[in-house]
């Protein structure tokens, strides 16, 4: 990297944290801002997975008799469906994709 | 009740997640609906924002032919999924596309198109004409001087000088859009339930000893 690069490196470094300091300095705003979930996104999937069965057994069970133990159990088994891709998809990626190109 | 199908109850689930199935008579069933439902539609503004649901008016062009040239920036096959929701999303999607979109002029080769578009974080929004004001150096953030649209007085700009909303990015719009999304697709499944379910008249729901089938 040329000095010149690293100028310009320096200067949007320091223009991101500029911004950085303004974003965080505006309130979040119920509704109309989004939350600053980027590191712990994935925990999202949870009340996902749990609120699709609440509205999709309420339509499908028979009876709602046994209606909370199998939104639970839809929730689990949603959950351990999305890890089971994820893990899948890693290995693909990871694992068999990542063969070919060292070869 | 009659068999067959329902076409009040299932505008009535549309107009109100639950409402169909409450108008059946299957008033627990009608409340987990409207809880799973609402609360992921709500979950999904609470996530990604007001930005999570944009329908790119695509209504309003199939609706009318002689409005003047528009181009929206937006999400219009998500809110496919997510209209099914019922009138909440087209009352969220009209907010967001006329209280907090930006919008501009730009020529191009049909001639003058006017662009809505979510203002960027160096931009205020104009109340009166929804235009987009810079009150901030786009590279650093750094305030700048600019005319207030409501009191006529060039000022520097202060942090309350913040655009409408802040658009979501990366995974958290995802979410959020998700969430919105499949909000909708479960109500069309409880909407075809409550239309042409076949529970009706042995669903225990309603208070009759006779039990049944799912559809």
């Amino acid at each position: 990297m040329n000095p010149a690069q690293m100028n310009t490196l320096a200067k949007a470094s320091a223009a991101a944290s500029t911004w950085r300091e303004q974003l965080a300095g505006w309130s979040y705003r119920p509704f109309i801002d989004p939350i600053n979930a980027h590191h712990w996104w994935w925990a999202l999937i949870v009340p996902l997975a749990l609120l699709t069965a609440v509205a999709y057994k309420a339509v499908r069970l028979p009876t709602l008799e046994r209606y909370w133990r199998e939104v639970a159990l839809m929730s689990v088994q949603v959950l351990l469906g999305m890890a089971a891709l994820a893990a899948t998809l890693w290995l693909l990626v990871e694992v068999f994709a990542g063969s070919f190109r060292s070869s | 009740m009659p068999e067959g199908p329902q076409p009040v109850a299932l505008l009535l689930a549309w107009l109100v997640p639950g409402l169909g199935h409450w108008y059946l008579g299957m008033r627990r069933r009608a409340w987990r609906i409207a809880l799973g439902v609402l609360a992921m539609f709500a979950g999904g503004l609470l996530v990604g924002g007001i930005d999570a649901v944009d329908s790119t008016l695509f209504y309003k062009r199939m609706l009318s032919s002689s409005t003047p040239p528009e181009r929206v920036d937006g999400d219009m096959v998500w809110f496919l999924g997510a209209m099914f929701t019922g009138p909440v999303a087209f009352g969220v999607d009209l907010a967001h596309q006329y209280r907090f979109k930006v919008v501009e002029d730009t020529m191009t080769a049909q001639g003058v198109v006017r662009v809505r578009r979510g203002a960027m974080p160096y931009e205020i929004r104009d109340a009166r004409t929804g235009k987009a004001i810079e009150v901030r150096d786009k590279a650093t953030g750094a305030p700048i001087e600019f005319l207030d649209p409501v009191t006529g007085v060039t000022r520097l700009a202060t942090s309350a000088d913040r655009p409408p909303n802040i658009q979501a990015l990366g995974r958290v719009r995802e979410i959020g859009t998700l969430l919105c999304t499949i909000a909708g697709m479960l109500n069309l499944i409880a909407m075809i339930d409550a239309g042409w379910g076949r529970r009706r008249s042995y669903d225990p729901d309603r208070g009759q000893s006779r039990a049944g089938g799912a559809t």
